[in-house]
């Protein structure tokens, strides 16, 4: 169908202003991810939140409350297990446990395939007025708690020594981090789907990175490409019909490989010069 | 209350296929595990999975069996994310996360197909396990895979755990650590493909870090903790298998849970509850001394 002309109707209105939300929140989380090296939990939150969305569907409550609300205990038990053990070996087993209670849902609630597989890729085209100003408020604080944090976050990554002698903690970073990633997720989830919220967090991060130095300016470059490739996904999803997760993969891998391409061919390194 | 129903899971051939092929995988995995913590691949082994899901999924859409598209692409997936490297942990994280989502991707594409081409079914499978269906014929090939990759694992392990904790001194010892880390992986990758079929693509990790986390609280030489972790994933597997089969009985509408559901949830418990336990015993000990 020609994706212009869908664009007259409400429901693409309603997908492109709630995806443009969740790009720009994943442009700027993805930053710290990204500068952080969390890539794993990155990864993790979003399929962990496709098991609250599960649920919710079983109890027949709204799936943003489910989702937000086992990405909030997930983030708190990754956090709380990473204290004891090995951060990735947390991550890992949080999102097995979590995965597994989302199987179990799906299968008591009789929800197989269809629902599943809208959870897991998105529903862009599912979403409401009401769901693009929820989406909008979620995305909104998302970003304001890594931006409060903005400093301490960055401090900590770039210089860890320095930053403990100021007092400035990585625990908390971590931690803020982490409710900020829980936030997007519940976000996008319903969106771009679990499997995929995961591409847009670090694939145009990965490229600002290597585009520009300045933690302002790659935050902005990095928002900018989010957006970019959001809006081609979903028109290419609109003109071909398929799944929008697979153009947004797509899209952010190629923004990646060009801007690396391009960082080679300049020469600039990352975010070396900056400290 | 009567242990019948046991027995008569036990007699259905369905079970004993799943018994005997989950059994095996999960002792490989626990095995492997071991060394997976060891070495803080947890990450590579969760990719490995998703990696798998596309193969599964492209499998099944040009009608082979789902197995070997797991096989394949996790072989392939984890030759080249060993090969492609990185200067830091955090940094190889990420090379690895773009790869992985494009992977993803392709295996969201894949799973539309199916779904469009009326395997409805496929996708359920590829994601979430499908153990109860295994094909007769596959059982013989997963057990001697499972047992050529335990054993190149029993003759590698003391080179491979110098190797992983100590890569210099293992070079000057004449270690090849590149080809060591290689085969790992390749081995690595036959654990969790085929665990993807026990609890499907999503939790394949599971039985590979879970059984292993539990097993390193207590034990540090890293064969014995292999072991045991083999051990204790064999058990979760066949309580697993058990639990869903009776599960049928356990709710009015009759609705078997899933394996996944149960592996997840054992390997889960059986990490946190020596903690928990060592810890409240621990305290316990700790007001009787002040006493």
């Amino acid at each position: 169908m020609n994706p212009w002309v869908m664009l007259a109707f409400p429901f693409a209105q309603h997908a492109f202003l709630a995806a443009s939300f969740v790009a720009a929140a994943a442009g700027w989380i993805g930053f710290y991810v990204v500068l952080r090296g969390t890539a794993f939990a990155a990864h993790a939150l979003p399929k962990i939140g496709f098991a609250g969305a599960s649920g919710a569907l079983l109890l027949g409550v709204n799936s943003l409350f489910g989702v937000s609300l086992y990405s909030a205990v997930a983030a708190l038990g990754i956090g709380a297990l990473a204290e004891r053990d090995r951060r990735d070996v947390a991550t890992a087993l949080v999102l097995a446990l979590g995965l597994g209670t989302g199987a179990l849902f799906l299968s008591l609630g009789n929800l197989y395939a269809e629902d599943a597989m809208s959870l897991l890729f998105g529903q862009v085209v599912g979403v409401s007025a009401l769901g693009v100003m929820e989406t909008a408020c979620v995305s909104a604080a998302a970003v304001l708690v890594v931006a409060a944090f903005h400093r301490v976050l960055l401090f900590t990554s770039v210089a860890r020594e320095a930053a403990a002698v100021r007092g400035a903690s990585n625990r908390i970073a971590d931690w803020a981090l982490l409710v900020g990633l829980g936030l997007a997720t519940s976000a996008m989830m319903p969106v771009v789907g679990a499997l995929l919220s995961f591409s847009l967090l670090v694939g145009p991060a990965l490229a600002a990175r290597h585009l520009v130095r300045r933690p302002w300016q790659a935050i902005l470059t990095s928002v900018t490409l989010s957006l970019a490739v959001t809006w081609l996904s979903l028109f290419l999803s609109f003109a071909l019909g398929w799944p929008v997760g697979f153009f947004v993969a797509c899209l952010s891998a190629l923004a990646y490989a060009i801007a690396r391409a391009a960082s080679r061919i300049f020469d600039r390194r990352p975010l070396e010069g900056m400290a | 209350m009567t242990l019948g129903w046991i027995q008569e899971a036990l007699a259905s051939a369905p079970v004993q296929h799943a018994l005997v092929a989950g059994s095996e995988i999960a002792f490989l995995s626990g095995l492997v595990g071991a060394f997976v913590i060891l070495r803080g691949q947890s990450f590579a082994g969760h990719v490995l999975t998703d990696v798998g899901t596309t193969g599964g999924a492209g499998a099944y859409l040009v009608g082979l069996n789902g197995w070997f598209g797991f096989l394949s692409f996790g072989v392939i997936a984890s030759v080249g994310m060993e090969l492609a490297g990185g200067r830091t942990r955090g940094e190889r994280d990420l090379a690895t996360g773009v790869v992985l989502s494009l992977a993803l991707g392709f295996g969201a594409l894949f799973l539309y197909l199916d779904a469009q081409l009326a395997h409805a079914n496929a996708s359920m499978a590829v994601l979430f396990g499908s153990l109860f269906t295994l094909d007769p014929a596959l059982v013989p090939w997963i057990s001697s895979l499972a047992a050529v990759c335990a054993a190149a694992m029993l003759l590698i392990w003391r080179p491979l755990a110098l190797a992983s904790v100590n890569p210099e001194l293992a070079r000057v010892r004449g270690v090849p650590v590149r080809a060591m880390s290689i085969a790992f992986m390749v081995v690595l990758a036959v654990a969790v493909e085929t665990d993807a079929l026990v609890a499907g693509s999503l939790l394949a990790t599971a039985l590979i870090v879970g059984p292993a986390a539990a097993a390193a609280r207590f034990v540090s030489n890293p064969l014995r903790a292999g072991v045991a972790a083999g051990v204790l994933g064999a058990a979760i597997v066949v309580a697993s298998v058990l639990l869903s089969y009776d599960s049928y009985n356990w709710l009015p509408q009759h609705t078997s849970w899933p394996v996944s559901f149960f592996v997840a949830a054992l390997a889960f418990l059986a990490y946190v509850v020596p903690a928990a336990a060592r810890r409240f015993g621990v305290r316990r000990m700790a007001e009787v001394t002040e006493a």
